[in-house]
């Protein structure tokens, strides 16, 4: 079993409300805590802002939503790779390695940052000295959340997780009621403060774990080389994910909002599929909870069988039970996110508002909620199938989405705004079929991965 | 035909990284024949250190290792791949149960034509069906571990030989069956050059020994619980592979020669064709020995082991039977000349086992020596407790040094000791007692150890049947004539095609 689905199993297993809410929330916050921590900033900071149409305003979404992009897409390759890497050495009972990962992975990301985003602010926007120096600290701050977190699923953190958002959000309702004026540095900076908060309390946690000493691990390149296929798949996935806003950043003939220079959105667009994501999180949260951590139990025992001396035939029960109970979890899951995404539709006009919507952006938003349902339910493939440690087939699943999203957004440009959205809802429905059909194909194959593929030994 | 040599020797895990029996055997026969040109193709694994043991003789041209844990990847099947894979494996399963010749040349004209290797034949998904196809035909219900590892190590050792590149040479000649015999075959096959199969001890006996005191190999009775669920016969299975290595060997050799009569029926018994069995028994320098002058020195009465502290020279029922020694001839002395690497562990045992007996001044361990001839002119008889021998080299030498012998009764070392059928050489050479009896032995010693004139009479019966019957003049004579006649035979260059 996974560290992540072993905390989430110890948690649901305690049989009481709060640890049931405890399983939830540390399943959400494992999966997206840096996002969820980020729409509901920027709500907040919104809400206590102006009403929603000064310019600093703006140009503060503008930088939070470029800086949650880059930060996902820069984090998400080397997140993959930590994850597994420090996992492989805490099952090893080798964790001396694991604070130079964590350092190293923090030191790529400066750097990589210094070199892509600092010159966007500086050279390619008009902001102010300050703003540019409060945009690429906020960028600092979002990706070393994004880097901190899968460190702390690999430990079992449950409650240093969840401590350090509620902490955070807390630094962001205190410091968004400080400054007098609301500039964009002034609420850019309230929302570093809670990001730092959450951040340091993450770091905090590792370090009180594994140390500060730093021990370099110098066959890391070679391991590097052997799941190349991981940080290529984290980076697929998080460029798949933008690469429809991007798109419609910079190319779609109207709606686009100019911030400042090349800092360009279109809140029609961004709003209306940062709800329907959002709006994913808690059936996530559920295949969290209940069918990966079951999947998990059962490849545990799968393994702990295969050791044991099995004969095939009992392995191969043990195979069609996992494998049933995978195939039945993303059906089910995705009449859930059809649901959620019927109830959402259904409600939307209602809650228009509050959710910060305008009736232009309400087809939009339809079709990003049924896009939502397809895509979630192709990365539950997807997390299936990292399970399985079949990295190649997870890769293709979201090089299918990238390369569909993005040449699907760009073919529906043209057709106008009311296909808007139509692009992405495609990609995500053709990136489900290919992951359910991987997923279909490999799942009877499990004994001969455990013992040819995935075999450390051959 | 340009060759690359004039005989390729092929010999499993020994020469010339190991000293042992059949390595030292090698090393002296290639010596014995300067002007022939020899190729070795050294069969072995991975993990055995391939540092030289022996400093080749000047007739040796080349080497090619066969490392049984590692072949290669081969050629990468395509979809329509999976029958031929799937024929394959069940042409490799039928020979491994079978040992039919004829079904493991088809599967080795089939693997050349494919050039398919552990891509298409292990790793493949098509691969994997039929390793599950032979689990259910063999050991249903049995550990799939355990049967995985097995069949994966067949499997790779016998494509680690078929696609092993050979070299262009007159005759191929296989020093036993098992993988050297496998070897062989496969260049038979390949390239129509005649096979000659030399087997000193028989194959299958050492490995049924090899497998009953294997503790790798265990009946785990984890098949699960089901009540049709079969107990678990892992053993047998290997014993079955190495039986059927022999037969396809038999199957596929030109001339099968072993040095004597006795193998000759349990060649016979696992499907050796009489017309292709052969007699040369191991040829010495007997010469040189006989002319060495005896150490008359006054000394302990002594007894001389030369062998490896490896458990099928049964070491402890020499040591057993040097502790009753004791009692019977005061003062007599014990020495094992042998190195102890090759298993630690049980070298520790009989250490051990020393002390416990209150042997250590009866005992002494020497390890490897410099010259094992000053201990062989030192020595008043030579023993050997092996629970499988063939034609024991040391036995021969102490023979041709005027050394009386007790010895288990184990290969040919009854042949040696008391003659045989038509030997013009009358007379015992020393004792032949049951293997694991370290009371007959101490006694047999005893009774040689305390007679001067009786130990005399058997040093020179001893002497005298080395010079005539085991004289390596003879034996090189019977080996280049045994070449010549193969030589003679045309090549028969196989067409490798997909029938």
């Amino acid at each position: 079993m996974t560290n992540v689905n072993v905390t989430i199993e110890a948690l649901t297993r305690r049989g009481t409300l709060a640890g049931v809410f405890g399983a939830y929330s540390y399943a959400s916050f494992i999966v997206a805590g840096p996002w969820i921590f980020t729409v509901l900033g920027l709500s907040y900071l919104s809400a206590t802002a102006c009403d929603g149409s000064c310019a600093d305003l703006t140009i503060f979404r503008s930088v939070v939503i470029y800086n949650s992009m880059y930060s996902l897409i820069i984090t998400s390759p080397l997140a993959f790779f930590a994850g597994r890497y420090a996992s492989r050495q805490l099952h090893r009972g080798c964790d001396q390695h694991v604070f130079y990962v964590l350092v190293l992975s923090l030191s790529i990301f400066l750097l990589l940052t210094l070199l892509l985003a600092a010159p966007f602010y500086t050279l390619a926007t008009r902001l102010e000295v300050y703003e540019q120096v409060a945009s690429i600290q906020n960028l600092l701050l979002i990706g070393s959340a994004w880097l901190l977190i899968p460190f702390l699923g690999v430990i079992r953190a449950h409650n240093g997780i969840i401590i350090a958002f509620a902490a955070g959000s807390l630094a962001v309702f205190v410091l968004g009621h400080l400054p007098a004026d609301t500039t964009a540095t002034s609420l850019l900076l309230s929302f570093n403060g809670g990001f730092a908060v959450t951040d340091l309390i993450l770091l905090a946690t590792i370090v009180r774990r594994f140390g500060s000493q730093i021990v370099v691990d110098h066959e890391l390149k070679d391991e590097w080389r052997k799941v190349w296929e991981l940080p290529v798949a984290g980076f697929a996935y998080a460029l798949g994910l933008w690469i429809d806003k991007i798109i419609m950043w910079h190319l779609a003939p109207s709606d686009n909002l100019a911030a400042s220079g090349a800092l360009q959105t279109m809140p029609s667009y961004d709003t209306a599929m940062f709800w329907s994501q959002l709006s994913s999180i808690p059936v996530i949260a559920v295949f969290l909870v209940h069918v990966e951590t079951r999947f998990s139990a059962r490849l545990s025992e799968f393994h702990t069988r295969m050791q044991q001396r099995a004969s095939l035939g009992e392995l191969k029960e043990l195979v069609q039970n996992a494998a049933r109970h995978a195939l039945s979890g993303v059906v089910g899951l995705f009449a859930a996110f059809a649901i959620i995404a019927a109830m959402m539709i259904l409600t939307s006009l209602a809650l228009m508002s509050e959710l910060g919507l305008r009736p232009a952006y309400m087809s939009i938003l339809r079709v990003a909620l049924c896009a939502m349902a397809f895509y979630s339910s192709a990365i539950l493939c997807f997390n299936f199938l990292l399970l399985l440690d079949l990295r190649r087939q997870a890769l293709l699943i979201v090089l299918t989405f990238l390369v569909l999203n993005g040449a699907l957004t760009v073919a529906f440009l043209p057709l106008g705004p009311a296909f808007y959205g139509y692009g992405n809802m495609f990609a995500s429905a053709a990136s489900l079929l290919v992951g359910f059909g991987l997923l279909f194909k490999e799942l009877p194959w499990l004994n001969y991965h455990a013992f040819i593929t995935n075999n450390a030994s051959l | 035909m340009a060759v690359d040599a004039d005989v390729c020797m092929i010999v499993e895990g020994g020469y010339p990284y190991i000293v042992g029996g059949v390595a030292s055997w090698a090393d002296a026969f290639m010596r014995a024949s300067p002007q022939l040109r020899f190729h070795i193709i050294a069969i072995s694994v991975s993990s055995q250190s391939r540092r030289p043991s022996y400093a080749l003789p000047e007739n040796v041209v080349g080497i090619t290792d066969i490392l049984l844990d590692v072949c290669p990847p081969g050629v990468t099947p395509n979809r329509r791949g999976q029958q031929q894979v799937e024929r394959l494996i069940s042409l490799l399963q039928t020979s491994v149960i079978s040992g039919d010749g004829s079904v493991f040349e088809q599967f080795i004209k089939h693997l050349l034509a494919t050039g398919y290797g552990q891509t298409a034949l292990l790793d493949s998904k098509a691969g994997w069906l039929a390793m599950e196809a032979a689990y259910a035909e063999l050991l249903p219900s049995s550990p799939l571990l355990d049967f995985f590892w097995s069949w994966r190590f067949l499997l790779r050792s016998v494509l680690a030989i078929a696609r092993t590149p050979l070299p262009q040479v007159r005759v191929f000649h296989a020093a036993g069956t098992g993988f050297s015999g496998l070897a062989a075959a496969c260049a038979r096959i390949a390239t129509g050059r005649p096979f000659l199969l030399t087997e000193h001890g028989i194959y299958t006996n050492e490995r049924r020994i090899d497998l009953a005191v294997s503790d790798w190999l265990f009946e785990s009775g984890a098949g699960g619980f089901a009540i049709s669920a079969r107990p678990s016969e892992l053993r047998s299975t290997w014993m079955n592979a190495f039986q059927s290595f022999s037969r396809i060997s038999y199957a596929m050799a030109d001339v099968i020669t072993t040095q004597y009569r006795t193998n000759q029926i349990f060649q016979c018994s696992d499907g050796a064709a009489e017309s292709k069995l052969r007699i040369i028994p191991n040829g010495i320098d007997a010469d040189k020995f006989s002319s060495l002058a005896r150490n008359t020195a006054p000394r302990r009465p002594t007894v001389l082991l030369i062998g490896r502290i490896v458990p099928i020279k049964d070491i402890r029922t020499f040591i057993m039977a040097i502790a009753l020694l004791k009692d019977l001839v005061p003062n007599a002395l014990g020495i094992i000349i042998g190195p102890e690497g090759e298993d630690p562990g049980y070298a520790a045992g009989c250490r051990q086992l020393v002390d416990q007996l209150g042997a250590a001044s009866s005992i002494d361990f020497l390890g490897r020596v410099p010259d094992v001839m000053e201990y062989l002119l030192s020595a008043d008889v030579l023993a050997l407790s092996s629970i499988s021998e063939a034609q024991p080299i040391a036995v021969l030498e102490a023979a041709a040094t005027g050394l009386p012998v007790v010895s288990t009764d184990v290969g040919s070392c009854r042949e040696i000791i008391e003659g045989f059928e038509g030997d013009p050489v009358k007379g015992a050479g020393g004792s032949v007692v049951a293997p694991c009896n370290p009371k007959e032995m101490a006694e047999a010693l005893a009774v040689i150890l305390l007679d001067d004139r009786k130990r005399a009479e058997m040093g020179d019966v001893m002497r005298r049947r080395a010079a005539n019957y085991y004289h390596k003049d003879r034996v090189k004579g019977l080996y280049e004539a045994l070449y010549a006649e193969l030589q003679t035979s045309p090549p028969q260059p196989q067409q490798v095609k997909l029938s």
